[in-house]
Order: structure tokens, then C-alpha cells, then sequence
């Protein structure tokens, strides 16, 4: 459903990841994995259209080229993305936040059957309904920002570092809680340094250095290669 | 103590003046994160623009109010979209200062223009009908009555707006995490722009009622800029409801501070800048958070 290639992109200085290629299919989860400063995340913002892209690049959801669209395109398109780092609105709560996950969306009766759906999903989160989302524990405020990445129902979802910060027990409810929503028919693509974890869901997985394509496979193959264990899985 | 009624009355009615522009400087800071010393020019001109449309054209009240606060918003937007939103990934310093640039332009263009002469309402307009209360404890004009009550109905306002619109919650969403609010769909851009227009259109009406009580010079609004900073600050960075209250305080504290007598002392009432400043002096020594929300320190809100 989403094809990259001959992704060369920067923030308007030097070249940060040169010629990437990605691939992902319907239901699957997509794991991008390798050190810090790789180019992982900008290969997100890139998605997003935050970054300067290189001519050459392309980056095609279905019959639809990406390169040059708005934010607000997208999202419209199907494609949500939970950036890096503390990504709730912190004053609103838990509600409100929902509400901007469906920002785009007209429709009032759709914006409550989307977010009686969330609920159902994270019943923690209905419990909290009303309080201030910086008030929640750092799984609950995980499990917000997917949420509300779910709010406009994507067909794509973008997901940077998912586990950060994250108790291990958390982090396994987190991902449990991904497979739950690829097998709903949603695709994942998510960058992660927990790469144990993260390779164990993963139907495939890409490792990136230096900005560049290093290696890829599906999960279980890569948690078997010897240099992905040497280098990220602290074997 | 017979005269306090008289001075929470009147302490009221500057101070509600004063936090309809105090929002106004705490939903822009909330999003550019500068303090925008032009803000007061706004309310000034909004003086002038009605003493225009009012007194020297004659026109009837709603109208002249309507195209002054239009006028208000519209020049609101115009500093946003040609000076401010250009320079917004500067540091706050340099906003800072750009604004209190922007500010002098304002206030030298209306003395250009008005001469610098100072002027009343009351001067070309009867007075308005005078209630007694207590019997003569408090004093209270109808335009006086007007003026809190409009006031805090557009407080109130304000207030739902915030809460429950899809713009109010789309604002307080840019303020929480801008980057983020871009990439759920926000356009921000246009969020800032309208938070512009609001906060301009209200700090425009706030310079309307304050003229019904004080005379019209070009020096108000940089005195109206410092005292809307005294009252975020107060109420805390970052918290609307805050800036409101501390609005309100900063008009009671002057003029109950300067009104009151105690053991046959008095502060004489040309010093109520210095109870102002001295609140904001205390508040940063001793409480910089202000009464609910954060301090200049801790604001580790990121720009975009
Ligand atoms: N906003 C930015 N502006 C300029 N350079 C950036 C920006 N964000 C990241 N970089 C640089 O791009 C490189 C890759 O960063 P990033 O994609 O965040 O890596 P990763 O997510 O793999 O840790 C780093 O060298 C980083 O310094
Ligand atoms: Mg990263």
C-alpha cells in the first residue's frame, strides 16, 4: 500500500538519508530499526511531508504520489502519525485530545462512534474521560496518542518509538494492543530502539544506517541474523 | 470604610478592562510565546477609532462599536500576518522587542493623526444617569454598569468559546504542543491569525469602555500593556482563567490600595502604577508561577 523509493531527503542543510526504499503491505507491521541518529525518524517526518525531499524521491499509498501534498492531504488520505516524543496535548483532556485526533473530521456523529470505538478499545482511557491527559501514567499517555491516532480510522499508521520510557510490562500491553489493531485491517509502520520487542510483532522489519538501506527481512529473520544481534539486540 | 463599596466598584471596573486585554496578551503568548507589548496600542486605538466613528461622525453607539472592533481585529491580523507570524521562529526576545516597536508605530501614528491632544467622550455626550446605592456610600453610573456587565458577559463568552468549540479547542491545542497540532491537521497559520483577530477584537471593546471612564491620550495604551503583563503574570503564564483573575486584581488592588485611608495614611491615587508594579515585583521574587499557572522559567514549551 505504501511504496518508498529513492527517498533522499534533508532539513534544508545536509543530506540526512540518501536513497531509501520501503515497502509495506495491507495488515502488516513494519519495523524500522537502527542507532541513534540514523535518519529513522526523519524517514517518518518524510512520509509526512516535513521534510525537503530530493527530486527523485517517491513516495506512492495506493495509486496516490505523496511527495508535495499538505499535512492536512494525509491525514485525509488515511495515514496518522504519532511523532516522537511526549505526543499528548498535555492541558486538554483526555476527551479533548480525541477530539483533535478527529481535527479533520466534519462530521459530528462520526467523531462519537470513532471515539466510542477508542474507548472500547482502551476502556482505561474512557475511565479518564475527563481528566487533564498530563495527569496519566506514561503507558496511559502511550495509549492516548495511539488513540487518537485511530480517531479518523486510518488505513496507515505512523508510529515513532511507541515504547519510550515505557516499563517493559507497559511496553508488551503496547504492542499486544498493535497487533490487536493490524489484525482490525490497519497497517503499522513503526521506528523503534526496542528492537527485541519490536521485531517479535513485526511481519517485517528494515534496519537503517548512516541514513541508508542496511539490511531488511521479516521479524523473525531478523532477530536470528547474527550482526542485527551483535549490534541491536545486545547479543 | 464607608467608601469601600465605592472603591471595589470602581476597582472592578478598570480591573475588568484590564483582563479583557490581559487574555488577549495570554492567548498570544500562549502560541508565539512572546509577550506582545502592542497588545495595549490595540485597546487605544479602539479609543480612538470610537471617539471617531461616535463623536466626530455622530454615528449611533452599536454601529460605532461594530466597525471599531472590526477595525481592531483587522489591524490585529495585519501585524500578525506582515511582522509577527514572519518572525516567529526568532527567539522571544526579539518579538519582545519587535513589539514594543510595533507599539510606538501604533501610538505615534494615532498622535500624528489626533494631534496628541487629550480628549473625553464626555465632553460632546450628556452625562449618564446616576444611581445612588446605600445612600450615598456607592456611587454607580449606568455606563459604569454597562461596562462590568458587558465585560464579564464577553469573559463569559470567551470562556465557552475556549471550552467547547472546535477553534477554542483547536487554540488550546496549538498552545499545549504546536508541532503536534500540525500534524493531526491544524492549520496553523490560520489558528494564530484568528487568534489574533479574537484577541485584538477584544482588547478593541476593552479601549471602548475604558474610554467611557478615562480621558483619550496616546500614551494609554503602553500603560495598558504593562498593566495586562502585571496581570498574566500574576494570574500565571499560560492560564486564561488566570490572566482574568489577575486582570480583575490588578484594578481592585490599585484602587482600593489608593482609595483606602489607614491610620491617616494614604497612597495618593497618581501612584497607582506603583501598587502594579510592586505586585509584580513580589510575584516574581516570591511566587514567579503567579496563582495557577507557570513561570517564564519553567515555560519549556518548544516553539514550532
Ligand atoms: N529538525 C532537524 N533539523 C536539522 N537536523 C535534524 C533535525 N532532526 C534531526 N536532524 C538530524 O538528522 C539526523 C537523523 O535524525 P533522526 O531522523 O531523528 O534519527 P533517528 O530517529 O534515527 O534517531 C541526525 O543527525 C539529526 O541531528
Ligand atoms: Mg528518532
Amino acid at each position: 500500500m505504501l511504496i518508498i523509493s529513492h527517498l533522499t531527503a534533508s532539513y534544508g542543510g545536509p543530506t540526512i538519508i540518501k536513497d531509501v526504499a520501503l515497502e509495506i503491505n495491507e495488515k502488516e507491521i513494519v519495523t524500522l530499526i537502527g542507532p541513534n541518529g540514523a535518519g529513522k525518524s526523519t524517514v517518518l517526518r518524510s512520509i509526512f511531508g516535513i521534510t525537503q525531499l530530493n527530486k527523485n524521491s517517491s513516495i506512492r499509498f495506493f495509486d496516490q504520489e505523496l511527495t508535495g501534498l499538505s499535512t492536512q492531504e494525509i491525514v485525509q488520505l488515511g495515514i496518522t502519525y504519532d511523532p516522537q516524543g511526549r505526543t499528548i496535548f498535555p492541558s486538554l483532556t483526555v476527551d479533548e485530545n480525541l477530539d483533535m485526533g478527529a481535527y479533520l473530521l466534519i462530521d459530528s456523529n462520526l467523531v462519537r462512534e470513532r471515539k466510542d470505538y477508542v474507548y472500547k478499545e482502551f476502556p482505561r482511557l474512557k475511565e479518564r474521560r475527563d481528566q487533564k491527559s498530563k495527569t496519566l501514567s506514561g503507558g496511559e499517555q502511550q495509549m492516548l496518542a495511539i488513540g487518537r491516532c485511530l480517531m479518523l480510522s486510518p488505513k496507515l499508521l505512523l508510529l515513532d518509538e511507541p515504547s519510550i520510557g515505557l516499563a517493559p510490562k507497559i511496553i508488551a500491553e503496547v504492542f499486544e494492543k498493535l497487533v490487536q489493531i493490524r489484525d482490525s485491517g490497519v497497517s503499522i509502520l513503526m521506528v523503534e530502539q526496542n528492537a527485541t520487542q519490536a521485531l517479535k510483532i513485526s511481519d517485517r522489519a528494515y534496519v537503517l544506517e548512516l541514513g541508508e538501506n542496511r539490511l531488511t527481512g521479516t521479524g523473525h529473520e531478523l532477530l536470528k541474523n547474527p550482526e542485527v544481534k551483535k549490534l541491536y539486540l545486545g547479543a | 470604610m464607608d467608601i469601600l463599596p465605592q472603591l471595589l466598584i470602581n476597582g472592578l471596573i478598570s480591573g475588568s478592562t484590564i483582563a479583557l486585554i490581559a487574555v488577549g496578551l495570554s492567548l498570544i503568548f500562549g502560541v508565539l510565546k512572546f509577550m506582545n507589548f502592542a497588545h495595549g496600542e490595540i485597546a487605544m486605538l479602539g479609543a480612538y477609532f470610537y471617539y471617531y466613528f461616535f463623536i466626530t461622525l455622530g454615528w449611533p453607539v452599536l454601529p460605532s462599536m461594530a466597525i471599531t472592533v472590526a477595525l481592531c481585529a483587522f489591524v490585529g491580523f495585519l501585524f500578525n500576518r506582515f511582522i509577527f507570524w514572519p518572525l516567529r521562529k526568532e527567539s522571544q526576545w526579539t518579538l519582545l522587542i519587535v513589539s514594543v516597536g510595533v507599539g510606538m508605530l501604533i501610538k505615534n501614528s494615532v498622535q500624528l493623526v489626533a494631534s496628541g491632544s487629550t480628549r473625553t467622550y464626555s465632553q460632546a455626550n450628556e452625562p449618564s444617569v446616576v444611581h445612588h446605592f446605600f445612600g450615598d456610600a456607592l456611587i454607580i453610573t449606568s455606563n459604569q454598569i454597562l461596562i462590568i456587565v458587558s465585560a464579564f458577559v464577553l469573559m463569559l463568552g470567551l470562556f465557552f468559546f475556549l471550552k467547547y468549540s472546535k477553534l477554542g479547542k483547536s487554540i488550546r491545542a496549538l498552545s499545549d504542543n504546536m508541532s503536534l497540532a500540525g500534524v493531526v491537521g491544524i492549520d496553523i497559520r490560520r489558528s494564530v491569525d484568528w487568534i489574533f483577530v479574537l484577541s485584538s477584537a477584544i482588547a478593541g471593546f476593552a479601549g471602548i469602555l475604558i474610554a467611557y471612564e478615562e480621558s483619550l491620550t496616546p500614551n494609554m495604551g503602553q500603560h495598558l500593556s504593562i498593566l495586562a503583563f502585571v496581570a498574566v503574570i500574576l494570574g500565571g503564564l499560560g492560564s486564561i482563567p488566570g490572566a482574568l483573575v489577575g486582570g480583575l486584581l490588578i484594578g481592585l488592588l490599585q484602587d482600593v490600595g489608593t482609595g483606602l485611608t489607614i491610620g491617616g495614611y494614604s497612597i495618593p491615587s497618581s501612584y497607582k502604577s506603583l501598587i502594579a508594579f510592586s505586585v509584580l515585583i513580589l510575584f516574581l521574587l516570591f511566587r514567579p508561577r503567579g496563582l495557577f499557572g507557570i513561570s517564564l522559567e519553567e515555560d519549556k514549551s518548544q516553539k514550532e
